[in-house]
């Protein structure tokens, strides 16, 4: 097998551990605050060039993640336990919100430096889950079928609206495909290998109440649970996306059915089936049945 | 933005990947957060010297990094870990962490030597340039490419022989590894 595809696993082994760690101890940032309360609490001034840190509000925002709904919840009020992992919902008002998520983005997003992409074979490999290629839907048009890791950066918003970017990462393999119709609507298939959700199925017992990992998946109380997929876990959620969150906070709605599934060798698989441009809920029930059954 | 709020956010957005890096170090995961933790103590004593528009994770990993190595020096570990696997043998985590290939890879990362394995994993696991490595190393860049082709030389030998102490094997699956690179 090819190096840098063995390379890519043990990234996906790697990022498992990174998920961990805060996990394992909630309460890090309590601790290493007060080691440093019981340090004095001594900042250096040090060399403070073009203006101290402390001095500058900032706040900071990730973008990326593309096609993946982002949210910032907050008051958590209902739970479900599925496979290890707790669906946690939340009465928040704005409900799910996502950057960056419409597909045309896709294609900015396929020309930046450092985006790499797969064959179906070699996403198949990478990511080590049944994926589903392409199919024919009546009346759209697939426009990209390919395993890709997109970039995720960090960027700090200054005072003054400017941002600087922070920090950049990459995405786990996301096997993405795209359709388009007629009228502009964009509908977009992403699969992938949720790691953090495998670890803690893999670590499920019966009757257990926790695990010793616990992923929790944020969705929004505007999500509502498919039951006509008795052997998958599925949510349909109406959300909003925006592009440029510093500026205009929202450009548009979308709908999105986020489907999990148990997958061989101890892994879940994620599939999301975003529809942009006012894609109505009979066209998603269509492309539902393709990927969903 | 006061300093204590400022290191909270250095602490959402990079425990994690902080958590993973000293990991490949100690190779223990309670070390590893005790390095980390410590980590974060010294980067808010000198967080004046960071400068202003510089992205605070290289300096952070710079940190980390310092502290794994003192942190080994100190204990005295340096002699053997460099080729032990990863001491889990007790943890729970183990149970669901099957032995899979992306834990088999990701071992034979971290039995590569320290001075391979830091710009493997700051390359391949965390996307970092050549630039920013070589800035944590204190080494020139070109020195991280030779370094990363040389690790990647050891990785495939490393995974070859992994492959043919396999039962089941199949035969020639080490041969294209060392083709494809």
């Amino acid at each position: 097998m090819n190096l840098d595809v063995q390379l890519e696993r043990a990234r996906l082994y790697h990022r498992t551990i990174e998920e961990t760690a805060l996990r394992r101890r909630p309460d890090a940032k309590l601790e290493i605050l007060a080691k440093i309360a019981a340090n004095g609490e001594t900042v250096q001034r040090g060399r403070q060039r073009g203006g101290a840190w402390r001095q500058k509000r900032l706040s900071i925002i990730i973008l990326g993640a593309i096609l993946l709904p982002l949210a910032g919840f907050t008051g958590y009020h209902l739970y479900e336990k599925w496979m290890g992992t707790h669906m946690v919902k939340t009465a928040q008002k704005e409900g799910t919100v996502s950057f960056w998520a419409d597909p045309e983005y896709v294609k900015y997003e396929l020309g930046q430096p450092g985006v790499k992409t797969y064959t179906f074979t070699e996403s198949r490999r990478m990511t080590g889950i049944p994926l589903q290629k392409a199919v024919r839907v009546a009346g759209w048009t697939q426009v990209l079928d390919e395993g890709i890791t997109f970039l995720q950066k960090g960027y700090l918003l200054h005072p003054d609206h400017k941002m600087t970017l922070d920090h950049m990462g990459r995405t786990p393999l996301l096997y993405v495909t795209v359709y388009r119709n007629a009228r502009g609507q964009r509908v977009s298939i992403t699969q992938q290998a949720q790691a953090m959700m495998s670890a803690a199925y893999r670590q499920e017992r019966p009757g257990a109440r926790t695990t010793e990992i616990q992923p929790s998946f944020q969705v929004g109380a505007n999500w509502v649970k498919m039951a006509q997929y008795p052997d998958l876990l599925v949510y349909w959620v109406s959300g909003r996306w925006s592009s440029l969150p510093g500026k205009t906070p929202f450009h548009g709605e979308y709908e999105n059915i986020v489907a999990f599934q148990k997958a061989p060798g101890h892994r879940i698989k994620e599939i999301c089936l975003d529809g942009y441009g006012g894609v109505s809920e009979a066209q998603m029930l269509t492309f539902a049945k393709a990927y969903l059954g | 933005m006061d300093p204590k709020e400022r290191l909270g956010q250095w602490v959402d957005l990079y425990y994690g990947r902080l958590f993973a890096i000293a990991y490949t170090y100690v190779r223990d995961r309670g070390a590893a957060e005790d390095r980390v933790q410590t980590a974060y103590v010294k980067a808010f004593a000198s967080m004046g010297s960071l400068r202003y528009g510089d992205s605070p994770f290289p300096w952070l990993v710079k940190i980390v990094i310092n502290e794994c190595l003192s942190f080994r020096r100190q204990a005295g570990r340096e002699y053997s870990r460099e080729h032990l696997p990863e001491q889990t043998s007790d943890s729970s985590e183990d149970v669901f962490f099957a032995r899979d290939r992306e834990k088999a890879v990701h071992d034979a990362v971290l039995s590569l030597p320290v001075k391979y394995r830091t710009p493997v994993v700051l390359f391949y696991f965390h996307d970092m340039s050549h630039g920013e490595i070589a800035d944590i190393l204190r080494i020139s860049a070109q020195a991280v490419k030779t370094r990363l082709h040389r690790g990647r030389q050891r990785l495939m030998k490393l995974l070859k022989e992994d492959d043919s102490d396999e039962p089941g094997c199949p035969a020639g699956a080490g041969k294209t590894l060392s083709q494809n690179h």
